[in-house]
């Protein structure tokens, strides 16, 4: 109590007030932008820190993590690209909401969610934080490939209407996650001699061509005379939550911060994935998943209250066993020992008032997102109105310059025009992308931890089976996707009853129109 | 008319040679400067190089950066390095194992020729680790009885064959003649965290990330690679396997290096620069509080040590390939 309060003392710093928006807005500006991400905020504004009080400076950077993990979901309802592989499951339905005229709607959502998924999160880190780290030692190998196969369930989830569209898609992910140096082995793998191709292909790069690219080949062959026609301007901003939407979104938000805590306290893992198994939990337990990938607010509520659900739990490794939790996180646990502090077991005891204050500081943080982002929000929702001409030079200069500055390399720039075709020639044969970023986020993960377990089993397959953790994953897996099956087969026959038409993919975030 | 000219000509003249003056005497550094990492944001070398870099504009009168270019186990940053111009504004963060052991491995463009170190960085001293509540294993003796005993050893890596923790942890269970398996992990934490978690028996760490956990008791420290064993503030003296008789030694190291095609005396102001950044009491408190001391080494000591253990990793992955 007493360090708790004498964290409350150093938070009254007047400065915090000063760079608690700032580093929001940075945050959402740079997550908002594909390629731009919130490390990249973090890292612009490490040197800005240097003189500053340490819980001021640790406080801005949270605040940019923050901020740039709700400004990805600007871009992935409004463009259809995620603007940080965190908000990937905000796609599915804040997508279509944009086309359905709802932009408005999912924006306002999206920062609902974040808002509550974020102060839940600070709250869990504030006051379990050395518990929770416990249980996430207990994660080996087995129990991370368990939970990467629980991931890939997604899969059966977002194409159920051909789930070997799905497969192939997320094989072509693995595929591409394969790329680059083994991890165990250090031997190159298809890399033809290419220096370049060395360093693998970055989850971003991927994911620009993937969406925004390919979003914008996609629209191309439309006339967007007609297509501006489809979505009445002046409804946009009318549109709000009603309150009965509100309440719908309890569930999914609850679903969302829990999933979100859980994956986000896990090593290794973050915002993204935590985003894809909130949206499948949402929509598997929903009593009607048909709707979603149509432009479901539930769909949005469940990915956004995830990631930023995993924001203050990501911390919790990173504070207490000194592992980082996702790529925002090591940048920030750099930060911590730029000023003096070494995360880690003792840290909580050396150094107790300013955690507790910089937690603190988390909490208002995720309070001031909430007003920020509300009087933003007007702002961009208006981004639908400007002409598809003007607005596809934009992403692509955006996205050209992102996927530059990802590794100052002129390669990565060829790369998303190499996935941009790819993802077009996919679409155009309808196929599902979800699956490739599936497989492209999680084959690492899957593929590492089962070749470690194997080791550390001499072998052995049993080991994912006599681990409990493990062994909960797996039946979990295997229930989700047996669920989701027979549920999509269902769900097909009544549609069929009624109309005899032929249901539209659940999740056809790929699919244009 | 001629006294107007006169006064023309004369006024060119210093116009040119002022111009001139400008043109060849620009001095170096005129501009921002960059420094490659080849490893990922936030690790121990990237904090210190970025420290050292915001020191910039105070020591060196141009603001200096850290740009990260990881990836190929470090020879993405390299082939970066060799195709920056000669002007000096590209130093890289080097390491020995770039030169002494990643050639092993991997097709690469460069020689220790090709480069020139300006500066030391720090000296990585690799400690090997036990959880002794989940394998009974407190000290070396305990190890090898316990391999000795029939029980297959799991030791975790920071990173897979190439890496310099992989290589050592595993000439060192071949040295002991104890039958043990390598589990590659990504990086120091997460070797540290599957040791403290149980999952493996043995690990390879360094300060500051074993550090808290030795301190209270969850972790022990078998020994060191530092032939003369190492100081550790709260923990004592950590011996070294030299000492305790098992003929393995390895001293890795960080250090600040530019392209040999730089000019010398480029390369004598960015030497310069470094150094008083080390000097400033300032950052010296920094590297005190990650447990770290700068290491001031010249060009030569760099380029003997690389020398030296090149010579000892040949012998070292002869022996576990």
């Amino acid at each position: 109590m007493e360090v708790f309060m004498s964290g409350i003392h150093t938070l009254m710093n007047p400065n915090i007030l000063l760079v608690i928006p700032l580093g929001l807005i940075l945050g959402i500006v740079v997550g908002a932008i594909p390629g731009l991400t919130s490390d990249l905020g973090i890292i612009l504004c490490i040197p800005l820190t240097y003189g500053m009080d340490p819980t001021v400076a640790i406080v801005l950077l949270l605040a940019i993590y923050v901020g740039g993990t709700y400004g990805g979901s600007i871009t992935a309802i409004l463009i259809n690209t995620p603007g940080t592989s965190a908000n990937a499951a905000t796609l599915f339905d804040g997508y279509p909401m944009t086309k359905n005229g709802e932009s408005f709607k999912a924006l306002s959502m999206a920062l609902y969610a974040s808002t509550i998924g974020g102060l839940v999160s600070a709250f869990v880190l504030l006051f379990a934080a050395p518990q929770i780290a416990k249980i996430t030692l207990l994660f080996g190998p087995a129990e991370y490939l368990s939970l990467a196969i629980f991931g890939l369930s997604v899969i059966a989830g977002v194409s159920n209407d051909n789930i070997f569209k799905g497969l192939i898609g997320a094989c072509i992910g693995i595929f591409v996650s394969t790329i680059g140096m083994d991890k165990i082995s250090g031997t190159m793998r298809f890399t033809y001699g290419n220096l370049q191709l060395r360093r693998g292909i970055d989850l971003i790069i991927a994911l620009i061509g993937l969406f925004a690219i390919s979003e914008i080949l996609m629209k191309s062959k439309y006339d967007p005379r007609t297509d501006r026609k489809t979505v009445d301007s002046s409804s946009i901003i009318k549109k709000e939550i009603t309150p009965a939407e509100y309440k719908r979104c309890r569930r999914p938000i609850a679903i969302g911060t829990l999933v979100g805590v859980i994956i986000g306290a896990t090593p290794g893992t973050g915002g993204g994935l935590a985003g894809f198994i909130s949206y499948n939990q949402t929509k598997q337990t929903s009593t009607h998943p048909e709707t979603f990938g149509k432009g479901e607010i539930e769909g949005v509520a469940a990915s956004e209250s995830a990631n930023n659900g995993a924001c203050g739990a990501t911390m919790i490794p990173m504070l207490t066993l000194g592992v980082p939790g996702d790529g925002s996180t090591a940048i920030l646990m750099g930060a911590f020992m730029i000023h003096g502090m070494v995360p880690g077991p003792m840290l909580f005891v050396k150094q107790g008032n300013i955690l507790y204050a910089i937690m603190l500081g988390l909490i208002i943080v995720n309070i001031c997102l909430w007003f920020i982002g509300k009087v933003l929000i007007r702002f961009y929702a208006n981004i639908t109105k400007i002409p598809f001409e003007l607005l596809a030079c934009t992403i692509l200069t955006l996205c050209t310059a992102g996927a530059y500055s990802t590794n100052n390399s002129i390669y990565d720039v060829y790369y998303i025009f190499v996935f941009g075709i790819l993802a077009y020639l996919m679409r155009r044969m309808d196929f599902q992308l979800v699956p490739v970023l599936l497989g492209i986020v999680l084959g690492p993960l899957a593929e590492t931890n089962f070749r470690r377990a194997l080791i550390l089993s001499d072998g052995s397959y049993s080991i994912f089976l006599t681990r409990p953790i493990s062994l909960a994953f797996l039946i979990v897996s295997v229930a989700s996707i047996v669920i989701f099956t027979i549920r999509g087969i269902r769900v097909k026959a009544k549609i069929r009853e009624n109309d005899g038409s032929v249901p539209v993919s659940a999740s056809d975030s790929g699919h244009m129109e | 008319m001629k006294r107007t000219m006169t006064i023309l000509l004369s006024l060119l003249l210093v116009c040119g040679s002022v111009f001139a003056q400008g043109k060849t005497e620009k001095p170096f550094p005129s501009k921002q400067v960059t420094i490659i990492m080849p490893w990922g944001l936030g690790g121990g070398p990237d904090t210190i190089a970025r420290k050292v870099a915001s020191y910039g504009e105070k020591y060196l009168g141009q603001p200096v950066i850290v740009e990260n270019k990881c990836g190929g186990a470090g020879t993405i940053a390299m082939d970066a390095l060799m195709q920056a111009p000669d002007d000096g504004y590209t130093m890289v963060c080097s390491n020995g194992p770039l030169f002494s052991l990643t050639p092993a491995f991997v097709p690469v463009d460069y020689t220790l020729k090709d480069i020139t170190p300006l500066i030391g960085m720090r000296i990585v001293e690799f400690v090997i680790l036990s959880n002794p509540s989940s394998s009974g294993i407190h000290t070396l003796e305990e190890l090898i009885a316990a391999g000795k005993s029939g029980k297959h050893i799991k030791y975790a890596t920071t990173g897979g064959p190439g890496n310099d923790s992989y290589t050592m942890i595993s000439v060192l269970f071949k040295k002991l003649g104890i039958e043990a398996e390598a589990v590659p992990y990504d990086g120091g934490q997460d070797a540290i965290n599957a040791l403290v978690g149980g999952h493996v028996d043995i690990a390879i760490g360094s300060p500051p990330v074993y550090r808290d956990y030795v301190r209270n008791g969850q972790l022990a420290c078998l020994g060191t690679f530092i032939p003369e064993g190492i100081e550790v503030e709260g923990i004592g003296k950590i011996p070294s396997f030299k000492e305790q008789g098992i003929d393995t030694e390895f001293t890795g190291m960080d250090y600040f290096a530019v392209k040999n095609s730089v000019p010398e005396d480029r390369k004598a102001i960015l030497t310069k620069y470094v150094k008083d950044v080390y000097a400033d009491p300032e950052f010296q408190a920094f590297m005190e509080s990650l447990g770290m001391q700068a290491w001031d080494a010249t060009e030569d000591e760099i380029k003997e040590k690389i020398t030296l253990q090149t010579e000892a990793m040949d012998k070292y992955i002869k022996l576990i390939k």
